[in-house]
């Protein structure tokens, strides 16, 4: 039951499924950038709580993706060395 | 390790059980500004990836699980201290041992202090000095990132504040094979993407709360239908993370199978809160729901991780 599944793919649906996972947490990726973006220069709905400054939240909205890259490049060599 | 453990504090701390009678004990309000509750799940995040990466010893594990727990427990009684003014306008905080007077701001600070302390010696005595690194990393993330800054000024406060919460697992992979690789950042992912949709979801229900304390969470800055479709696709990402190990060999069936039920049922909670609103319809006891719901899929995900790898040796 818990048998390794890279064992029972080939190498070609491995390296398939991997660059589908890349492609879904793009695209999730980037509506979470756009999301940021749009709200930048608006004021906040609720006008009690202060205005997010415009660099620090594109900083923060990058920073995970560094994570994210960092990670794909990690899984993309590990999968290879199977 | 332990400050890897306190991190995953940041949303928990709005979830603190404040509430005791004003004659507790000085015992039971030190207990409680350890938040015992949000450290459960952090140590589950510890262990877990311990019997993942390795076969740890008992006594390994006890150390861990106790340092972890201090070094957590300090860094949410400093936040009590950094926090204690918006603690006093929260009705859900009001009752912590600050704002009610039970203690003074500086004893909560020392002892803040003085468990983090001795929990970085602890691990780096007992365990590994890497596992200490990353476990005052956490508790450093937690109180000087999160806390002092992005709390207060940012949107995205629970979102880079969330990797103080995802220490834990890099603790507890550091102590079992006194090195990190590809599999321990992906359990650091998986807690930090899992943050953002379960601390929304509670976001979303303590609107009032955090307005009345000035703190822009996502749902007062970009509204609520963007928050909950923030919640979405942090939660796309979430499931991406969770299965990928199992391409690469990190996890097996027994894993994999867990994953895709349990982010299955986390997904349709999440897509529920936001077809609810889109309908016009109430929303918060779906929501309630995802961020109740979200612990618990946390603590089996991880443990199903360490029962897998256990299984397969």
């Amino acid at each position: 039951m818990n048998s390794p599944i890279d064992s029972l793919l080939s190498p070609t649906i491995s390296t398939a499924l991997f660059w589908l996972a890349v492609a879904i947490c793009g695209v999730a990726q980037l509506y979470i950038m756009r999301a940021v973006f749009r709200t930048l220069p608006a004021a906040p709905t609720n006008s009690a709580v202060p205005a997010p400054r415009r660099w620090a939240e594109i900083v923060q909205v990058l920073l995970p993706i560094a994570g994210l890259v960092a990670f794909f490049y990690g899984a993309w060599r590990a999968l290879h060395s199977v | 390790m332990a400050s890897s453990i306190a991190p995953v504090t940041p949303p928990a701390n709005d979830e603190t059980p404040a509430v005791t009678p004003a004659d507790t004990p000085l015992s039971r309000d030190l207990v409680a500004l350890t938040k015992p509750r949000i450290i459960s799940l952090l140590l589950v995040t510890t262990a877990a990836p311990m019997y993942a990466a390795g076969s740890p010893s008992l006594w390994t594990v006890l150390l861990v699980m106790v340092g972890g727990y201090l070094m957590a427990g300090g860094a949410n009684a400093v936040n009590m201290y950094i926090d204690r003014d918006i603690d006093d306008v929260m009705a859900r905080t009001r009752l912590r041992p600050i704002p009610s007077g039970r203690m003074t701001p500086t004893q909560v600070l020392a002892f803040g202090v003085a468990c983090a302390t001795f929990a970085t010696w602890m691990l780096a005595h007992f365990v590994n000095v890497l596992t200490a690194g990353l476990a005052l990393a956490g508790f450093y993330f937690y109180v000087f990132i999160y806390t002092r800054i992005l709390k207060r000024t940012s949107p995205q406060n629970i979102v880079i504040g969330g990797a103080a919460g995802a220490f834990p697992p890099l603790v507890g992979w550091a102590a079992a094979t006194g090195t990190l690789d590809v599999t321990a950042l992906c359990l650091f992912l998986i807690v930090f993407y899992w943050t953002p949709p379960h601390f929304w979801a509670l976001a979303l229900l303590k609107q009032v709360d955090y307005g009345r304390a000035k703190v822009p969470m996502a749902p007062l800055v970009w509204g609520e239908r963007e928050t909950m479709w923030q919640m979405v696709w942090y939660t796309v990402i979430l499931l991406v993370l969770t299965v990928l190990p199992v391409l690469y060999g990190a996890f097996g069936l027994l894993y994999l199978a867990s994953a895709v039920v349990l982010g299955g049922l986390l997904m349709w909670g999440v897509l529920k809160v936001l077809r609810a609103a889109q309908q016009g319809q109430p929303w918060t006891a779906p929501a309630w729901w995802v961020y109740k719901y979200s612990l618990l899929y946390l603590a089996l995900l991880f443990v199903a991780m360490g029962v897998d790898r256990a299984l397969s040796r």
